[in-house]
C-alpha cells in the first residue's frame, strides 16, 4: 500500500477539569479523556468514517486533525510529515490542506456576508490569488462544482436566502476554495431535510471523485456511514473499538459494542411494530473522567468476564482483510451471540 | 366506539405579517383505541403544528380556523379554554414535547416539577402525590431516588423518561409524542421506543408518534400518516407503507428511496429534486407537483385530497 495521506498514531486529547482546593492541594488531577489513544491511517481518495455516540470523541478527533486543538500525546502525520507540533507558517499551510464542513449550515456562515464573501474569506485569510478577478473565477468554479448553478445568481445572495441544502453546498464550496486534499465533514447532513440529504451526499461524493479528495466523515448515523464511507471506525469513550470496510463492519460485526449499536438502529421495513427490540448492552455510557479499568466497555458488555477487567486494555488487532477489533474474546462472543439471536423473543 | 380520536377537516393558519400560512390544511384522520399512529414528514410540513392544534394550544400567531376534533366522541372544539384545561388537556390527551432536555426547568428538582402537574389538576395529599410519582417513575424504568435530583444530574435518556412519566401522570387516553427520540443516541433511542411499546400494552394507551425519521416510524407505528406542506398525502397501515408491495404516493416512495439502509449495499440513493415549498406561497393543485417525477397535466390545477384506494389506505394522488 502506498503512503497514507493521513496517519494518526496513538493520539490523545485530555481536557483538564476544574479542581476543588482540596484536589489541588492533594495534587489530584482529573481529566476528561475525550480521545484516549487512537491510531488509524487514511489513504488518498478514501472516505473514512468515524462513528459513535455523542461524547465518544469523534468530533474531538476531527478537530485534532484540523489542528484546531493541540493533542496531549501521540502523533499526526500528513503525507508522511509529522504535523503534531507545527506552528506559524507550517500550521497555516496545514490548514490550507485540511478543510472542514460543519454540522450546522445556519451557524457556520456569517449572516451579513454574501455567498461571494463567504467563499472569498479563506482566500483573504490565506492570501491566495493574485487579483480579485482570479479569486472570483475560483468562486464561480467552486459553486459549479457543488451544483449551485448558475453561480452568478448565488454569489450575490445572503445565507438566509438559501435553503439548508443549498447552504451546505455553499459550505462545501467554501472548503474547496483552497484546493485542500482532506475534508473533515462533521455531521454534514444531520440537519438537512431527509429528501435533500441523499442529494448532498451524492454531490459530496461526486466532488470527491472529480477532485481526488479524501474525506473524514464524522457521524452518529450508521446508515449514512454505510452508504457514504469506504472504511469506518467505531469509537467508544475515546477509543476505536472496531475498524474496517464499511460493509464488513456492519454486516460481520465483531465487537460487542458495535453489535449493540447496529442492533439499535431502526430500519424502514414493515413487521417490526409488535416486537420489543433486544439491544445487547446494559447501563449508560460512563463519564469520560472515570474510565473503567481493563476493557473500557466491560461494565456495559453483556458478555464480560473477569478476564475483561483484570487484563490490560485490549489493543486493536487485525482479524484479516484489514478488519480490526479491540476485543480479546470476540470469537467466543460471536458464537454465543449467534445462539442468543435465534432465541429472540416475540410478544 | 373504535376511534378514540377523530379529526375532521382540521385547519390551522398562522397569521403572519407576510401573509397567511396554511400550516395545517384540511387534515382528517382518526386514531383507534390502543394503536400508535405515526405522523411523518420533513421539517415545516405541519406535524408539530397539528399536535398543538389537538391540544387546542396553537402557538401565536396561529389560530385554529376550522374543523372538528372528536375525543371519544365529544367535539372539543366548542369548549372554552378553562374547560379544556380542566377536562381535556393532560387529563385525556397529553403531549411529550420535542427535546426533553429543554422541557425541564434546570433550577427545580424533578420532584417539584412533577408535583406541579398534580397540584394543578388533582386535590391530593402529600402521601398520595408521592405514591403516584413513585408509581409512574417505576413504570418508565426509573428509581424514585431521582426525585431529589436536578435535571442536569440526569442523562438525556433519563430526562426523556421523566418527561414521559409526567405526560402519563393524569392517566390520559391519548399521548402525543413529538420527536421523543431525536436528540438521543441510538441505544437510548431503542430503549425509549421499547418503553413506549410496553406502556401501550400495559396501560392500553393510544399514541400519536411524530417524527421526521421514517425508519423509527416503521418500528413504532401501527398506522402511518405522511404529511407534506400541511396536508396528508398518504395514510396507511405499517404494512401498506413499508411492506414489500411499496407505498402508493410518489412522495412517500421517494422519501423511502432517499433513506439509507443499514444492511443493504446501496450504490446510489434516490433523492427528491427541489426543496419543500414555502407555505406563504404554496404551489397550486397538488402541493407536491413541482417536485413530483410522475406529474400529470391536471396536477398543477386540481387540488387533491386523500381518498381511500383500498381498505385502510388513503392516498392523495391523481394517479392512484
Amino acid at each position: 500500500m502506498s503512503e497514507p495521506i493521513l496517519k494518526v498514531d496513538n493520539l490523545k486529547k485530555w481536557f483538564p477539569v476544574k479542581r476543588s482546593m482540596r484536589q489541588v492541594l492533594n495534587g489530584e488531577r482529573t481529566e476528561v479523556k475525550a480521545v484516549d489513544g487512537i491510531s488509524f491511517e487514511v489513504q488518498k481518495g478514501e472516505i473514512f468514517g468515524l462513528v459513535g455516540e455523542s461524547g465518544c470523541g469523534k468530533t474531538t478527533t476531527g478537530k485534532l486533525i484540523m489542528k484546531l486543538l493541540d493533542s496531549t500525546d501521540g502523533k499526526i502525520y500528513m503525507e508522511g510529515e509529522d504535523v503534531t507540533e507545527i506552528t506559524g507558517d507550517a500550521l497555516a499551510a496545514h490548514r490550507r490542506k485540511v478543510q472542514m464542513i460543519f454540522q450546522d449550515p445556519y451557524a457556520s456562515m456569517n449572516p451579513r456576508f454574501k455567498i461571494m464573501d463567504v467563499l472569498m474569506e479563506p482566500l483573504v485569510i490565506h492570501k491566495v490569488g493574485e487579483t480579485r478577478e482570479e479569486q472570483e473565477t475560483w468562486a464561480m468554479k467552486a459553486l459549479e462544482e457543488v451544483k449551485l448553478t448558475p453561480p452568478e445568481e448565488f454569489l450575490s445572495r445572503h445565507p438566509h436566502m438559501l435553503s439548508g441544502g443549498q447552504r451546505q453546498r455553499a459550505a462545501t464550496a467554501r472548503t474547496l476554495m483552497l484546493s485542500p486534499s482532506i475534508i473533515v465533514a462533521d455531521e454534514p447532513v444531520s440537519m438537512i431535510d431527509l429528501s435533500t440529504r441523499a442529494e448532498i451526499l451524492h454531490m459530496m461524493r461526486q466532488v470527491q471523485r472529480e477532485l481526488g479528495l479524501t474525506y473524514i466523515y464524522i457521524t452518529h448515523d450508521l446508515s449514512t456511514a454505510r452508504y457514504f464511507t469506504d472504511r469506518l471506525a467505531v469509537m467508544y469513550l475515546g477509543r476505536i473499538v472496531e475498524m474496517g470496510n464499511a460493509g464488513e463492519v456492519i454486516d460481520n460485526t465483531l465487537h460487542p459494542y458495535s453489535k449493540a449499536l447496529i442492533e439499535a438502529v431502526c430500519e424502514p421495513v414493515s413487521g417490526k411494530v409488535n416486537r420489543i427490540k433486544e439491544v445487547p448492552i446494559k447501563g449508560e455510557i460512563p463519564a469520560a473522567t472515570n474510565i473503567p479499568s481493563g476493557c473500557r466497555f466491560h461494565p456495559r458488555c453483556v458478555y464480560a468476564t473477569p478476564e475483561c477487567w483484570e487484563q490490560p486494555e485490549p489493543e486493536l488487532r487485525d482479524t484479516g482483510n484489514g478488519h480490526m477489533v479491540a476485543c480479546r474474546r470476540y470469537e467466543e462472543i460471536l458464537e454465543k451471540g449467534d445462539a442468543a439471536m435465534t432465541s429472540e423473543a416475540e410478544f | 366506539m373504535d376511534n378514540i380520536l377523530e379529526v375532521k377537516d382540521l385547519e390551522l393558519h398562522y397569521f403572519t405579517q407576510k401573509g397567511v400560512v396554511k400550516a395545517v390544511d384540511r387534515l382528517s384522520f382518526h386514531l383507534k383505541k390502543g394503536e400508535t399512529l405515526g405522523v411523518v414528514g420533513e421539517s415545516g410540513c405541519g406535524k408539530t403544528t397539528m399536535a398543538t392544534a389537538l391540544l387546542k394550544m396553537p402557538t401565536p400567531p396561529g389560530r385554529i380556523v376550522g374543523g372538528q376534533i372528536l375525543l371519544d366522541g365529544d367535539d372539543i372544539m366548542p369548549l372554552s379554554e378553562s374547560e379544556i384545561r380542566r377536562r381535556v388537556r393532560w387529563e385525556r390527551i397529553s403531549m411529550v414535547f420535542q427535546g426533553a432536555m429543554n422541557c425541564l426547568t434546570p433550577v427545580y428538582t424533578i420532584e417539584k416539577q412533577m408535583r406541579e402537574t398534580l397540584q394543578q389538576h388533582r386535590q391530593m395529599d402529600k402521601a398520595e402525590t408521592a405514591e403516584r410519582m413513585r408509581k409512574y417513575l417505576n413504570l418508565v424504568g426509573l428509581s424514585d431516588d431521582i426525585l431529589k435530583r436536578y435535571p442536569h444530574e440526569l442523562s438525556g435518556g433519563m430526562k426523556q423518561r421523566v418527561v414521559i412519566a409526567t405526560g402519563l401522570f393524569l392517566e390520559p387516553k391519548v399521548v402525543i409524542c413529538d420527536e421523543p427520540t431525536t436528540a438521543l443516541d441510538v441505544v437510548v433511542q431503542a430503549e425509549i421506543i421499547n418503553l413506549l411499546k410496553s406502556l401501550k400494552e400495559e396501560l392500553g394507551l393510544s399514541f400519536i408518534f411524530i417524527t421526521h425519521d421514517l425508519s423509527i416510524e416503521a418500528e413504532v407505528s401501527d398506522r402511518i400518516m405522511v404529511m407534506y406542506a400541511g396536508r396528508a398525502v398518504e395514510i396507511g397501515t405499517n404494512e401498506q407503507i413499508y411492506g414489500p408491495q411499496g407505498s402508493a404516493h410518489p412522495y412517500t416512495q421517494r422519501l423511502l428511496g432517499a433513506t439509507p439502509r443499514l444492511h443493504e449495499e446501496v450504490k446510489e440513493l434516490s433523492f427528491i429534486p427541489g426543496t419543500p415549498p414555502d407555505l406563504l406561497d404554496p404551489p397550486s393543485g397538488c402541493r407536491f407537483h413541482p417536485r413530483c417525477p410522475v406529474v400529470m397535466e391536471r396536477c398543477p390545477h386540481d387540488d387533491v385530497w386523500v381518498r381511500e384506494v383500498e381498505p385502510e389506505h388513503m392516498v392523495a394522488c391523481w394517479r392512484c
